[in-house]
């Protein structure tokens, strides 16, 4: 059933360079004379799954960590390829979406299996040893690293660092209160642990004894500020930081002086060869020969040795990070007869197109920040018309823990014109807070997904595993969904609630108001990343396939799933496909996210237009005219 | 000139002396009363603005021109002082700036006070209905910006609370002339509703 969309594809010369690279052969191994900064593009190795993370172990041999097909890719010594050990599941010895890798002195593995909230060691061979640490301590971990006799683990769900002793027994835990998604953990020869404190957008360094005695950073693309900050690495007295969303790797000492960094944004689709694309995690070799950066989002590791010549040549240009290079649409959109609405992840803003050939954009609101009318971190747009016939957009803030809603004030008398001043906040709703007034616990809520119908709100808790629902004036009326890893939702013409659960990847349906349960499609044979959902007439139903870069249409009365998409720049191509959202004239409107665009479908599937970069729209419209 | 400078200009001799004695009294008396009804007026004149910039309970409640409530959450052009509902109509606010008209690139300050729109009327925030949210008293944030330039103010104005119950911003900054809009933000049980009024200054 599943189709062949990205075969195991492995440059046996590339992998020759690596090794050479990774062991110092010359003519690869750089003098130490350019004060020890790396930049210089040395390897990569492309489609690969997600590659997430990396680690030397004692013998020499790198294990690259992917999330994609969990499991680990082993080079040894001698350049050989050991294949990708793993098996996608919950079952002891499998993984779900492994987020963190480190290797141990006894030269075993350490992985942060994310998904299932444990960690779990395995022989380099992939024989698992035991699980050190199960789920009832850790939510959804991320990086770690063992360090004087220690596991460091960021317990990214909790906004904590957890510390435990080698046998897996907790001894303490560190910063909370003071992070926000840390994603990675770093120690230095003195005790000193660094954190990348994703939603806080810094590094953090706590004292031996775990108290907080240093961060620096805020978000931003000049040097020294971040975006995301995913992954980090120790060593001899430097931190590098995979600066995700800055699409580089910066320096530290242990005090925060900002050193030097790498990594030029990517000006073509899929440019690698030196270009970072949403750098993810970072390991320097032991012998210090070369680095080894992990980019996810493009499906690749890099490889990267000591830097020559001036460093300004390896450096990053912030005005093309913040806003000089082609923004990617979504994940999340909307639409109703005349607007859709994405969003805008680089600046945190939402984007309202008006429907046309091709829709144009009429405003953009939000941008960074913590205060009313703005937003830390966007995770899903939905479209309501309110009973006097105005349009409100509603928005929801994962980190903000709050969802906002604005009334869009036109004219649509007057031509189409962009108007920053469009779009007003009515009201901005603070999710824990009105759940704690209404005697429904004290849970922080974490919103993901949206869904909004005459009657009711739902609001998908991804910290909860949890649908909330809501009346229209945000009195909680109930809980649905429970255990359901929701990452989008929708509604049907009949009210009822359609549920895509990204962790089971299953579809579920529940009645209209948060009632039972009334169906589900077990989903692992149709979908590999389920992405999104949409629910249209007939009840016609499309989930996104990120995994796959395409879109699966699900059966009808009397039909049968079909998939549509392949990678790839073109018409009806995806890279990452997210959000998808049927218009009422039937058409489909698909976020195609890795390719800084969205595509529209005719009802019967076939391409009609695409609009956003241009250079990706460029691409779409001239496959499709051939 | 006073009848009384006249009678001392014109004396002469003892009759002259017991002139001029008199005439310095009478001169002294004038000056005294002049003094001190000078003084009960700049007094009276201090109590007038005591109450006008701190006692009174708003603009609304002193007859100011009110704002349209089906105007919704928009104030009028270059008002300094109205009445104002939040976007879903839960919440009234009466406002107006200190000084008035609102000063182009100079500081000034706003005052508000806010009452339940479905409330007995009082302004003074002792009466919130309870409901869900118990008898958690609401807060209310001021800010202004300017939506088509897409900015705020350059500075932050600084909140407190007046002795009546309302609210006063100080350090607000229409830094350039143009349309911009004065936001009320009141916040009361996790939910926050937002009321605006769009001012035209310098124009």
């Amino acid at each position: 059933m599943r189709p062949n969309l990205l075969p195991q594809r492995w440059s046996r010369g590339a992998l020759l360079v690596v090794w050479l690279v990774l062991h110092g052969v010359a003519p690869l191994r750089a003098s130490q004379d350019v004060e020890g900064r790396y930049g210089m593009f040395a390897a990569q190795v492309d489609a690969r799954r997600e590659p997430y993370a990396a680690a030397f172990l004692p013998d020499g041999r790198l294990a690259v960590l992917e999330r994609g097909a969990p499991g680990v890719v082993l080079i040894g010594v001698d350049g050989s390829l050991t294949p990708r050990w793993g098996v996608r599941g919950d079952l002891p010895g499998q993984l779900e979406r492994p987020s963190g890798l480190t290797a141990t002195p006894e030269g075993t593995l350490l992985i942060a299996d994310t998904g299932n909230h444990r960690v779990q060691e395995f022989t380099p061979d992939g024989r698992l040893l035991r699980v050190v640490v199960g789920a009832g301590v850790l939510r959804s971990p991320q990086g770690l690293t063992l360090a004087h006799g220690r596991l460091y683990v960021a317990d990214t769900g909790n906004h904590r660092l957890v510390v435990l002793d080698r046998e897996g027994a907790a001894l303490t835990t560190i910063g909370e209160g003071d992070l926000r998604r840390p994603a990675d953990v770093a120690v230095d020869a003195a005790g000193r642990v660094y954190v990348a404190d994703g939603g806080h957008h810094r590094v953090v360094r706590f004292g031996p004894d775990g108290r907080l005695d240093s961060a620096w950073g805020e978000r931003g693309p000049f040097p020294g500020l971040f975006v995301e900050p995913a992954g980090l690495a120790w060593h001899g007295d430097r931190l590098y930081v995979a600066d995700r969303d800055n699409h580089r790797i910066q320096v530290f000492t242990s005090e925060g002086v900002r050193l030097y960094e790498w990594g030029k944004h990517a000006r073509r689709p899929r440019e690698g060869e030196g270009h970072l694309h949403y750098p993810d995690g970072v390991a320097v070799a032991p012998d210090g020969a070369s680095v080894v950066v992990c980019e996810s989002f493009a499906d690749r590791w890099q490889v990267f040795r000591p830097a020559e010549g001036e460093a300004t040549l390896y450096a990053a240009d912030p005005a093309l990070v913040s806003g000089g290079a082609s923004p990617h649409f979504g994940p999340p959109v909307a639409a109703n007869d005349e607007l859709i609405v994405l969003i805008q992840p680089e600046t945190q803003s939402v984007q309202v197109f008006r429907m046309g050939e091709p829709p144009l954009m009429i405003t953009r609101f939000g941008g960074y920040g913590d205060g009313v009318g703005r937003f830390l971190q966007l995770t899903d747009v939905a479209l309501h018309v309110s009973a006097d016939e105005q349009t409100h957009v509603l928005v929801c803030d994962g980190d903000a823990g709050r969802v906002q809603e604005f009334r869009l004030e036109r004219d649509a008398s007057t031509a189409v014109r962009f108007d920053p001043a469009m779009a007003h906040l009515m009201r901005a709703v603070d999710l824990s807070v009105v759940l704690a007034a209404h005697g429904w616990g004290t849970a922080v809520v974490e919103p993901r997904a949206i869904a909004r119908d005459a009657e009711h709100v739902y609001v998908a808790d991804g910290r909860g595993r949890r649908v909330l629902v809501f009346d229209a004036g945000w009195r909680c009326l109930g809980v649905t969904a429970e255990g359901r890893d929701a990452v989008d939702l929708a509604l049907g013409e009949d009210g009822r609630l359609w549920v895509l659960d990204g962790g089971r990847r299953e579809v579920a349906v529940f009645e209209a108001g948060g009632g039972a349960e009334v169906a589900s499609l077990a989903g692992e044979v149709l979908f590999d990343r389920p992405g999104g959902i949409a629910v249209g007439r007939g009840g016609r139903v499309v989930v996104t396939d990120t995994g796959r870069h395409g879109f699966v249409t699900l059966p009808g009365e009397d039909g049968v799933p079909s998939m549509l998409g392949a990678p790839g720049l073109g018409a009806g191509e995806f890279f990452k496909p997210r959000g998808v959202a049927w218009l009422p004239d039937g058409r489909l409107v698909v976020v195609d996210h890795g390719n800084h665009r969205a595509q529209l479908f005719e009802a019967d599937g076939t391409f009609a237009d695409a609009f956003g970069a241009r250079l990706y729209v460029r691409e779409a419209r001239r496959s499709a005219n051939r | 000139m006073t009848p009384e400078t006249c009678t001392l200009a014109a004396g002469a001799g003892d009759g002259q002396r017991t002139g001029v004695r008199t005439g310095v009294r009478t001169w002294v008396r004038t000056w005294v009363r002049a003094w001190v009804r000078a003084g009960l007026l700049l007094a009276g004149l201090l109590l007038v603005s005591l109450a006008a910039c701190r006692g009174g309970p708003g603009p609304a409640r002193r007859g100011a021109t009110a704002i349209d409530p089906g105007s919704a959450t928009r104030g009028g052009t270059g008002a300094s002082e109205g009445e104002v509902s939040t976007a879903f109509g839960t919440w009234r606010v009466a406002w107006r700036s200190v000084p008035a008209p609102v000063p182009l690139n100079t500081p000034f300050a706003v005052e508000a006070w806010l009452r339940p729109a479905g409330g007995d009327g009082s302004w003074e925030g002792d009466t919130w209905d309870g409901g869900a949210a118990g008898d958690v008293q609401p807060s209310l944030v001021i800010d202004a910006g300017m939506p088509h330039h897409q900015h705020g103010m350059n500075r932050t104005p600084e909140l407190s609370r007046l002795p009546d119950g309302g609210f006063r911003a100080d350090g607000m900054l229409f830094h350039m002339p143009g349309a911009w809009t004065l936001v009320f933000d009141v916040s009361r049980g996790g939910i926050t509703e937002r009321a605006e009024v769009v001012l035209t200054v310098g124009e």
